[in-house]
């Protein structure tokens, strides 16, 4: 009998087991690491070049160049003539036996008031308009109308225009249609006196002359005391390229809100501006005298911090004079309005970086009312303009200034999943600084809804560009930085939950030293995130 | 006494026909006087030109790939590299009684295998960027053009017919294809910028893979040709060599996706994890093809089998010389596989033992370095080898069995 030693069996079945076990496979892990491009940005000026703010090209230096143009108003903007329909009638007292072919019955001339409110046209050149005609013929024989305008020249030649119309009857006049074209002509709308000259006082007036002659190659007619011999004239759509008379006292007034976006980005700090002067400039091109007055400049900054500029100069009215020469020879007058630290509280004013400005002003026309007499005077090329216009060099002591922007967070799902999983990440950063201010660095991250989840603080400074080397290709000074910033777990597990990053800038000049600004200087921020990820594979 | 000599002459002689494609080979022109022999061998051979063992070895049996595995294999990398895998099992039954087509000379055989052979061509970035991961490649371009990946594992049932004394056999095999996975990168790269903000991406290439869920994904067929013949050396004695073709053939499968990429993508760098991440290319290299083809074209396909051929020049087993040299190539139907040289020495140590080294140049690698050894005892022969005992970028194991009644 074979005898079998139990301890065999045990050996063999922990032998086996052993075997079985020592077949698993362990999971084979490696380390990779990747970069992920994530937040690049640059604060610069640039979006600002075109925006007539800041200048980069006249000197190495920024200069702000501020101009905004508050009022622009031109001729047509002075006073508008409504569309006028003007009637001539002509209806015989008595009763006429016969009238012979070829004979002239009537010829009179009548003054028509052109509604101009407030205003007293004494001359006007019409750019474009037109007068359209109907004329009414009661008589039994056809007849010409002749209509002239009196005072409505051009080419030295006075506005007339003939026509003919066929018979008609008392009950039912026949009715012809015409259009006389106005462009170009001159109208004297000073009218006439009882002894037939020109009234120098007068004003608005248009005056028209019918004469009415029976066909000379018709048959005599009666015309009887029922018969209304008219004619309607519309003058529509009449532009003016001149006009002279007293146009009133006109008044515009508005208050003007711009935008200096540059000082969205600064929630925060001081700066010390140096001399900032800001100046309303006034243009005259026409030939009335304005008085023009500044009610209010104030601004607001990101706090919602209000402060309005105090001067003198603000709430008291300016008179602008008239323009001089005419036509070609016209010279604007130019009225400057400055205000600057010596006339104002511009310091303050300025390092309010309000980014909200709001300019109040007033301007009236004829300031001292009809005395100035009628005179005045609108050419085609007259303007009336109001600029606010600043410039000076951009340098500054910052003290704490603070730009931030906002960039939206774009990684894939799949990024995401990586990051959350990953073994460790660091946010690789690399600044380059043209501008000669060091500047703290933060980041914030934001979930979808803007709340701040995490705060990293403790980067680096990025250096001043002064203590950099000098690009000759973009003639700037620069200084580069580098930093790695190490992600924390928390970080990387809410990578999900991260949707845009704030990038703040902390500026800060050496104590009492007003720094200039380069032209085109800038602040590039890119960085990767560098992710040692676990690979497993089963 | 003779008998009992005979015996154990011949039974050794017959288990000393090693796996085809084992160092050494060896020829016998006696007789079988056993009728019977049944051969069981493995192979599991890998071999890189650069791709150091202890990485493979990470992915066979688990474990860390730290960053000195790494270094030492990226520094090993050339250009174009090259990896390869060439594992099988085979059974062989000859039956020497039996006397086909009325031929005492021919011999049935039946032959059972499993084989896997899977071939790898690299550019050394792909593997850089594989276990490194893209940081490295920051302001710098990434080549793929020239990588191509294949795969393949089938099974073989074969019958045929020997020469009892040349040994010389043929035999036809029917193939039942288990996998199949074949990819070529014709040009692509990757470019990212110094700060890894753009991202040019260039794939032109194409794949193919096996789809059906069943066990078998095709069928098709082989032969397997081992010829034998000698030339004399002098009055008595011969040089004998071996030319062998095996699994040559074809297989078609039924179902097969057909992936071409072509074009340059130009995409969000943010894309870049989505693109390239090692561990989806290893663990789930079907969605990494999906994710990067633009045509994707599902029908059948004929594909050729991983055929090996040998030329050797053999052993003499009746020689009375001690020390025999043999020599030869090897190569397959692979564009991965370099036809590979060897030579060797044999030393016959007894009766029951022989040993034997032999270096060769080639195959996956480059100069590799194998020694071998084979026990005889009665009925049963014991043979262990291995091609390649001392590189640092591959590991090679043979071993057969076999009986004789």
């Amino acid at each position: 009998m074979k005898i079998v030693n139990p301890c065999l069996n045990v050996c063999i079945i922990l032998i086996l087991l052993s075997v079985f076990f020592s077949c698993k496979k362990e999971v084979t892990r490696w380390e990779t690491d990747w970069s992920i491009p994530f937040v690049t940005d640059t604060l610069n000026f640039y979006n600002f070049h075109n925006d007539s703010t800041l200048d980069n090209s006249t000197s190495s230096d920024y200069l702000v160049v501020f101009e905004r143009e508050l009022l622009d108003i031109s001729l047509n903007d002075f006073f508008f003539i409504p569309d006028t329909t003007i009637s001539q009638t002509f209806s015989p007292t008595i009763g006429i036996g016969s009238v012979p072919p070829g004979f002239t019955f009537y010829n009179e001339v009548e003054a028509h008031e052109l509604s101009v409110p407030d205003v007293q046209l004494k001359k006007i050149i019409v750019s474009s308009g037109q007068i359209d005609l109907k004329v009414f013929n009661p008589i039994g024989t056809s007849a010409y109308y002749t209509l002239q305008m009196p005072g409505v020249v051009k080419d030295g030649l006075t506005l007339e225009h003939t026509f003919f119309i066929n018979a008609g009857t008392t009950e039912i006049p026949a009715v012809a249609n015409e259009q006389i074209v106005l462009d170009g002509y001159a109208i004297d709308l000073r009218g006439e006196d009882i002894t037939g000259s020109v009234n120098v006082s007068g004003f608005n007036i248009l005056q028209t002359s019918l004469s009415i002659m029976s066909d000379p190659n018709g048959e005599a007619v009666p015309i009887t005391t029922s018969d209304v011999f008219e004619v309607e004239a519309k003058i529509k759509n009449l532009s003016i390229d001149y006009a002279q008379g007293y146009f009133g006292e006109q008044v515009f007034s508005d208050t003007s809100t711009f935008n200096i976006p540059i000082l969205n980005q600064i929630v925060s700090g001081n700066i010390d501006l140096d001399e900032v002067p800001i100046d309303v400039e006034i243009t005259n091109g026409t030939k009335i005298p304005f008085s023009t007055e500044i009610s209010i400049l104030e601004n607001t900054n990101s706090f919602n911090t209000t402060i309005s500029l105090n001067s003198a100069l603000i709430g008291n009215p300016q008179l602008i004079s008239p323009a001089t020469g005419a036509w070609s020879t016209l010279t604007p007058s130019n009225h400057l309005i400055g205000l600057d630290n010596s006339n104002s509280n511009m310091t303050n004013y300025i390092e309010n970086l309000g980014h909200t400005h709001s300019l109040g002003f007033e301007v009236k026309m004829n300031p001292f009312g009809a005395a100035t007499g009628s005179f005045n005077e609108i050419f085609p090329n007259s303007e009336l303009r109001i600029k606010l216009k600043s410039e000076f060099p951009l340098g500054l002591e910052s003290n704490g200034l603070v730009i931030v922007d906002t960039v939206q967070v774009n990684l894939s799902s799949d990024i995401v999943e990586n990051l959350i999983e990953a073994k460790e990440a660091t946010l690789h950063i690399k600044a380059v600084n043209s501008f000669p201010i060091s500047g703290n660095l933060s980041l914030q991250f934001l979930d979808n809804g803007g709340s701040v989840l995490y705060d990293i603080n403790d980067i680096e400074t990025i250096q001043s560009s002064l203590l950099g080397f000098m690009d000759n290709e973009e003639n700037l000074m620069k200084n580069e930085s580098v930093i790695e910033v190490f992600l924390n777990y928390e970080i990387l597990n809410d990578f999900d939950l991260i949707k845009n990053v704030v990038l703040v800038a902390e500026f800060n000049t050496a104590p009492g030293i007003i720094q200039s600004i380069p032209s085109n200087a800038y602040l590039f921020f890119k960085s990767n995130l560098k992710v040692k990820t676990l690979n497993s594979i089963p | 006494m003779m008998r009992t000599l005979n015996s154990i002459i011949a039974i050794s002689v017959s288990l000393l026909t090693y796996s085809q494609s084992m160092l050494p080979l060896v020829q016998d022109t006696n007789i079988n006087v056993n009728h019977h022999e049944i051969s069981i061998s493995g192979v599991g051979d890998y071999q890189s030109t650069s791709m150091g063992k202890d990485i493979i070895k990470s992915f066979f049996y688990g474990g860390v790939i730290d960053e000195s595995m790494k270094l030492s294999s990226s520094n090993r990398h050339d250009e174009i590299n090259r990896f390869g895998i060439d594992l099988n099992t085979e059974m062989v039954y000859n039956n020497h009684k039996i006397n086909l087509f009325k031929d005492s000379l021919k011999g049935l055989v039946i032959k059972a295998g499993i084989y896997n052979f899977s071939s790898l061509i690299y550019s050394k970035d792909l593997f850089d960027m594989a276990f490194y991961g893209n940081d490295m490649f920051t302001g710098d371009t990434a080549y793929f053009t020239g990588s191509q990946f294949n795969s393949m594992t089938f099974q073989k049932v074969g019958i045929g017919w020997l020469n009892k004394k040349s040994k010389s056999s043929f035999t036809l095999n029917l193939i039942g294809v288990n996998n199949y996975l074949n990819g070529l990168i014709n040009e692509g790269y990757l470019y990212q910028s110094q700060d890894v903000d753009s991202l040019e991406f260039l794939l032109s290439g194409e794949g193919v893979r096996s789809l059906e869920s069943n066990y078998y994904k095709g069928f098709g067929l082989a032969v397997d040709i081992d010829y034998r013949f000698k030339m004399k050396k002098n009055e008595k004695d011969y040089v004998h060599f071996q030319l062998v073709l095996r699994n040559l053939g074809f297989a078609y499968l039924n179902n097969t996706e057909n992936y071409l990429s072509n074009g340059e993508i130009s995409v969000g760098s943010y894309q870049i994890n989505d693109l390239i991440n090692s561990e989806t290319i290893f663990s789930n290299p079907d969605q990494v093809a999906t994710d990067l083809s633009d045509t994707i074209i599902t029908k059948g396909s004929l594909v050729m089998l991983p055929a090996m051929f040998q030329f050797t020049k053999l052993v003499d087993y009746n020689s009375s010389n001690q020390f025999q040299g043999f020599f030869g190539f090897r190569g397959y139907l692979n564009n991965a596989y370099v036809p590979m040289l060897f030579a060797g020495l044999d030393f016959k140590a007894s009766k029951w033992c022989r040993l034997g080294a032999q270096t060769s140049y080639g195959g996956f690698s480059q100069l590799r370095w194998g020694m071998y050894s084979s026990f005889n005892f009665n009925h049963f022969n014991l043979g262990i080898a291995s091609e390649n005992l001392f590189n640092k970028s591959g590991e090679s194991i043979i071993i057969k069995l076999s009986c004789a009644f």
